[in-house]
């Protein structure tokens, strides 16, 4: 069990390092036509996110690891 | 005829300067883009997309300037960027441009230029040398862009 | 006709024009300045949303939540923020204790007055009722051309309970901005006061006809959070995003309404304290300490969003969870889309999850004061969320959007849970 999170962890990490490795991947300044659209921004839909971050943090015992959203609740 | 024609565009021109027709009917798009030609002119390249919110901000300034500076030699080059055309035309209906407009959708020259980040602004002397260059666009700066640009403008003989 | 046939016809048209706009560029420029200032300066005010939730449980809880955002971004590329949440629960929730053959009677949070739960019946406290009110507010502001720093400060409140936070996060561009490193810290500050007071842990219900003692009134948990991320362009059209979360909380971490039942050998209810059953009220650890990783892709696929996430979540109560998150935006003219919904989560139990307890269990874990609960939402779970947004522009270009979705929840010991969620949204 533990054994497997390390894996998991380690995976990730390699993913990660491989990534900020690769310098060659990316776009030129003006070649963000696509990605400057507001349907590709990483938070796209913001007060849909806030909503279900807070319904699942407060039916789920998990929450977190997008971002810092605000304000938790006593409902867990 | 020719005065005619004329005539009738000013009209246009002037009575579409509130609407949206403007920047679709201007002449502004050359079809090659030669500095060469511009000896004794101070050139501003402002190399835009129509998807980079700076850009949409530093238009009206560019306008300004291009009014404020042609008569003393300063000539504003708008450098699109857009790989699709109808976007930067749809751009200009709603942030019209007075100045001359070149359309580099390979992006020749904004890779020649080495561009860092959207706008970017470069400001060549009279004798063609880039002689200032700035990335994005802040009315907070524009004092500054002004001052580059008067400088140069001062150099012309 | 391809594009660039358009902009060739299009330069055509512009060549005949040529000789005639020669001399006018003068006076057409006297003129541009000022409409294009007007256009500009209509796109720097307030962006807001407004929203309106409507969360429905069969037979249990309703939310009712309109939430309003606002933002401005200036000149300097700063971001000012305000969000302010409202939100109306009403209904039943479970209790934690087990389902039974008998009729089971439970005391209410307060003390006065009880509930019943009929044989077979998931024990529901049908006395939830609260209003949240949450306000947070924001500001991004630009260090230099390829960093910036993101503040977040929030207070909620609501009848039991109140929570003060805040956050910094930096932000670091790189390779030609293809890559953003990001490192955040939170800190948030919750004071607990549960109705009644609180109730001692592990100590049994009583009727309220008898006397509960009490472990004061309130208490307080304070919680930090680590948050590192990296943000890489993989090329024009994708975009990935990784997190790892590091977070620690200490103080009161029960939910004083939940018990557990304790059952004789034959898995009966055992009349005590004038109660027809035995129920201790849970005792959760005072710490926790929880890892998150999480991953995001984002891609356009010819004209479309695909938004795909995941994240793994572990914690020294061992609870472990899975999400798994789809999005597949399809965008059609006129800012119109539809957007299909897919989340699938999965957890293993905390370590002291117990459904029920024996007589002798209960006994042994007492005079061990060892930890407890029997809230579903930390038992073996899974949940299922399917939905579907459509969004469209009104005639003057503002965006709303409607979604529909249904979660499930799928505990292992316990009746699952539907749930609807209706959300409407429109920006100006």
């Amino acid at each position: 069990m533990k054994l497997d999170k390390i894996k998991k962890v380690a995976l990730v990490i390699l993913g990660m390092s491989l990534i900020s490795a690769c310098g060659n991947l990316g776009v030129k300044p003006w070649e963000r036509d696509v990605l400057a659209r507001d349907d590709m921004a990483l938070e796209s839909a913001a007060m849909d996110s806030a909503f279900d971050d807070h319904i699942y943090f407060s039916k789920e015992a998990s929450s977190g690891g997008k971002g810092f959203g605000g304000g938790g609740c006593g409902c867990n | 005829m020719k005065q005619l024609y004329s005539l009738a565009l000013l009209m246009m021109l002037i009575f579409s300067a509130g609407s949206h027709a403007l920047g679709s009917n201007s002449d502004q798009w050359i079809d090659k883009l030669d500095l060469g030609q511009y000896k004794n002119k101070v050139v501003y390249l402002d190399f835009w997309a129509s998807w980079c919110g700076p850009c949409r901000k530093s238009f009206p300034w560019l306008n300004s300037i291009q009014n404020k500076f042609e008569d003393k030699g300063l000539v504003v080059i708008g450098i699109n960027l857009d790989s699709d055309f109808e976007n930067a035309e749809e751009f200009l209906q709603s942030v019209p441009a007075a100045f001359t407009l070149f359309s580099d959708p390979d992006a020749k020259w904004a890779d020649q230029y080495k561009l860092i980040g959207m706008p970017s602004s470069f400001v060549l002397d009279g004798n063609g040398e880039i002689r200032h260059r700035h990335v994005g666009f802040k009315k907070s700066d524009i004092d500054a862009y002004e001052k580059s640009i008067v400088s140069l403008l001062n150099e012309l003989k | 006709m391809g594009v660039t046939n358009m902009k060739n016809n299009y330069r055509n048209i512009r060549n005949n024009l040529k000789t005639a706009t020669g001399t006018l560029l003068g006076a057409a420029t006297a003129i541009v300045p000022i409409s294009s200032v007007q256009a500009v300066e209509a796109s720097s005010e307030w962006e807001t949303d407004v929203a309106v939730l409507i969360y429905n449980e069969a037979d249990r809880v309703s939310a009712f939540e309109p939430a309003i955002a606002t933002k401005k971004t200036f000149d300097d590329e700063s971001v000012l923020g305000f969000k302010f949440v409202f939100d109306a629960l009403t209904g039943a929730s479970a209790n934690g204790a087990a389902t039974s053959d008998d009729v089971q009677t439970f005391t209410r949070p307060s003390g006065n007055g009880e509930y019943s739960t009929a044989a077979s019946d998931t024990p529901l406290d049908d006395t939830f009722r609260d209003t949240r009110v949450s306000l947070t507010a924001n500001y991004e502001t630009p260090v230099g051309r390829l960093n910036k720093m993101v503040y977040g400060a929030n207070i909620s409140n609501e009848y039991d309970f109140l929570s003060l936070g805040g956050s910094a996060t930096y932000l670091q561009d790189m390779n030609e901005r293809n890559t953003t490193l990001s490192a955040g810290m939170s800190f948030e500050y919750d004071s607990i006061k549960p109705v009644g007071g609180k109730p001692v842990p592990l100590s049994e219900m009583k009727a309220n006809t008898e006397t509960q003692v009490r472990d004061g009134a309130d208490d307080t948990r304070i919680m930090s959070e680590l948050l590192l991320g990296i943000t890489q362009i993989i090329d024009r059209n994708t975009l990935v995003q990784f997190n790892y979360g590091f977070a620690l909380s200490d103080g009161y971490h029960n939910d004083a309404y939940k018990v557990t039942s304790v059952l004789d050998s034959n898995g009966d209810l055992i009349a005590a304290n004038g109660l027809n059953g035995t129920y201790l009220y849970e005792n959760r650890p005072d710490s926790r300490t929880k890892h998150s990783l999480y991953g995001k892709i984002k891609h356009f696929l010819n004209g479309d969003v695909v938004d795909v996430s995941y994240r793994y979540m572990w914690d020294d109560w061992e609870v472990a969870s899975n999400t798994v998150d789809f999005h597949y935006r399809k965008n059609f003219s006129n800012g119109f889309y539809l957007e299909p919904h897919v989340r699938y989560y999965s957890q293993e139990a905390a370590e002291f999850y117990q459904y029920s307890l024996t007589d002798t269990e209960a006994t042994a874990l007492i005079a061990s004061n060892g930890n407890l609960t029997s809230d579903y939402r930390l038992g073996d779970m899974t949940a299922t969320t399917l939905g579907l947004k459509l969004g469209f522009l009104t005639p003057n270009g503002n965006e709303n959007s409607v979604r529909l979705e249904m979660y499930t929840q799928n505990p292992d010991l316990n009746e699952s849970v539907e749930a609807v969620i209706l959300q409407y949204n429109y920006s100006f």
